[in-house]
């Protein structure tokens, strides 16, 4: 019997065999877990949902409850008259009529700022050294107040539709510039090494790095950069117009008619959100993106 | 063997650095530094963190040019970007938006390897490591070993005749370290590329190393040199019970304490001096 020294280490004997019904545990254990989950998910869902009406509701409760006893209905008008007005101008067609030239200004203002942005940003982003000359006017360029560009359009291209155009696109520019810029030149240091020394053109590194690098950058500005155009539509509109949207708003105040602003203000909101829904896929495009920032949508 | 090109040679080669700003001072990383690796030899690098190891792979990847001396890759001067070497770096740097597959296919697009090859060679390495069925995956969808696994893989398929890694292993698991290294040596003796495999991990250089270059602290110069004579091939998850493995990790670390304590005087030094 002699003295064990050093540690041993003993194996504990695993205390039940793992048999079929310990599988068919697991497997129940597993299917519960994903049917809490999904509940948790319908109900938080729900939840949303209700709470969501339920402020719609409050704020127009509140706005007419308030109307007329808080404060003057002059101020705030009612959600009826407002809805009247509403009606009124759908019955008559003033609606469609000046509700298309606001879209049309919108979109296409919108459209000729991206592409713009974009087709001026990617030899800026892939020329550091270009860049880095013409950044000072662009930054000046930048800090012009937007809505100042909105008199030298109109002084430029007359009261139809172009300055409108030219204004929503000036509102979109600089965010799908700058994005844009951003986009490329943060490729990670690494990724261009390693690619170069695998053998990389100049033209490869452009193809299979540089540029679907800064898709998303660009896709985000892209999503966020509509209602930017809808401002620059209106705020041109607002300046010299007997067309659209802020036209119908300007008109409605100059005749102390606060239900007819509130009624346009509100279809302005209510086609910057429907355009917002119908770009919303541009988020999730990107199959190598999802998981790595999943953001949360507000709409 | 001995009047063969070697692989790599670096020949009294310095490199300084000069930081972001005006006052910068100009950094001596590497001091006359010179050492020569054989073709199909496996050199493990270790030293103190910020000796310049790293800056040797970055020299003969031709990403930086020496200061002085010269940088070689089988006897020609390496001038610009060496795309005859292959390089792995710490960080996997795979394209996030190409999947497992698309990831080790690049170096054979860029190489214009004809496109029906792609295919069938990446496919048989991502067997080899046992990545089958994740083909399709995006790097964000694999483990950091996976993604450390493409990596590696995706440098050998292009069958260059050096490779360069740079801590490949640094940011892994200790049980995923030991089983990586184990693939790589396997990986290793299928083709014999030249290695220099740059590590904190002295364990990991005897392991799986020819032989072992110590540098001294900054500036870095090669200190000592090191053959490991263990028997190939080598069992990476017993490499310490090998007769031999003691001494030679005492040496290398003693070497390496030594250096680390001169770097440190050295830092008390400038900060006295300072005051």
């Amino acid at each position: 019997m002699g003295i064990e020294t050093g540690a041993r280490v003993t194996a504990l004997e695993t205390p039940l065999a793992l048999g079929p019904e310990a599988a068919s545990g697991s497997a129940r254990v597993l299917a519960d877990e994903l049917a809490r989950r999904d509940r948790a998910v319908r109900e938080q869902r729900r939840f949303l949902l209700i709470a969501r009406v339920g402020v719609l509701v409050a704020i127009i409760v509140g706005w007419d409850l308030a109307s007329g006893r808080l404060i003057r209905t002059f101020f705030v008008s009612s959600p009826g008259a407002v809805a009247r007005q509403l009606a009124d101008w759908i019955a008559s067609g003033q609606l469609l009529y000046h509700g298309q030239f606001t879209l049309t200004a919108t979109v296409l203002g919108y459209v000729v700022g991206s592409v713009a942005a974009i087709l001026l940003a990617w030899p800026l982003g892939l020329m550091p050294r270009l860049f880095r000359i013409t950044e000072p006017y662009f930054l000046v360029a930048y800090s012009i107040p937007a809505v100042a560009m909105g008199p030298i359009f109109i002084l430029w291209f007359g009261l139809g539709l172009t300055p409108k155009i030219l204004l929503a696109a000036y509102f979109v520019f600089f965010i799908v510039f700058v994005n844009t810029v951003v986009g490329f030149q943060q490729v990670p240091r690494g990724l261009l090494d390693v690619t170069r020394v695998m053998g990389a053109s100049r033209s490869d590194l452009l193809r299979a790095v540089i540029l679907p690098s800064a898709v998303p950058y660009v896709l985000a500005a892209l999503r966020s950069t509509l209602p930017a155009a809808m401002i620059g539509a209106v705020v041109g509109e607002f300046i010299a117009s007997n067309r659209g949207l802020g036209y119908l708003a300007n008109a409605a105040a100059s005749e102390y008619a606060t239900e007819g602003v509130i009624a346009a203000v509100f279809v302005m909101a209510l086609i910057v959100l429907a355009m917002t829904v119908l770009l919303r896929p541009l988020s999730g495009a990107l199959r190598w993106q999802r998981g790595i920032d999943a953001r949360g949508d507000i709409v | 063997m001995a009047t063969s090109t070697p692989a790599v040679r670096l020949r009294n080669v310095y490199k300084a650095f000069i930081g972001q700003g005006r006052t910068a001072r100009p950094l001596l990383a590497l001091e006359d530094v010179s050492f020569a690796a054989r073709p199909g030899e496996f050199v493990g690098l270790v030293g103190p963190s910020g000796c310049g190891k790293s800056t040797c792979l970055n020299l003969l990847a031709g990403l930086t040019a020496p200061s002085a001396g010269s940088v070689e890759h089988h006897g020609a001067q390496v001038a610009g970007v060496n795309t005859k070497v292959g390089y792995i770096t710490q960080d996997d740097n795979l394209l996030p938006w190409r999947s497992l597959l698309a990831n080790v296919e690049l170096g054979l697009e860029f190489r214009g390897v004809p496109r029906e090859e792609w295919r069938r060679r990446a496919l048989e390495f991502i067997e080899l490591v046992g990545l089958g069925g994740f083909e399709g995956h995006y790097p964000h969808e694999l483990s950091g070993g996976m993604r450390k696994r493409a990596s590696i893989i995706r440098t050998l398929v292009y069958d260059t005749d050096v490779v360069l890694m740079d801590e490949p292993f640094g940011p892994l698991d200790a049980q995923t370290r030991v089983i990586l290294q184990a693939e790589l040596q396997k990986l290793w003796e299928r083709d014999r590329p030249t290695v220099l495999f740059v590590t904190h991990d002295l364990v990991e250089a005897i392991a799986l190393s020819d032989r072992i270059f110590v540098f001294t602290s900054r500036p870095g110069t090669i200190k000592r040199e090191y053959r490991v004579d263990l028997p190939r091939p080598r069992d990476v998850f017993r490499i310490h019970e090998t007769t031999g493995f003691d001494d030679l990790y005492d040496a290398l670390w003693s070497d390496i304490r030594a250096e680390i304590q001169r770097a440190r005087q050295g830092e008390l030094q400038a900060v006295e001096g300072s005051r």
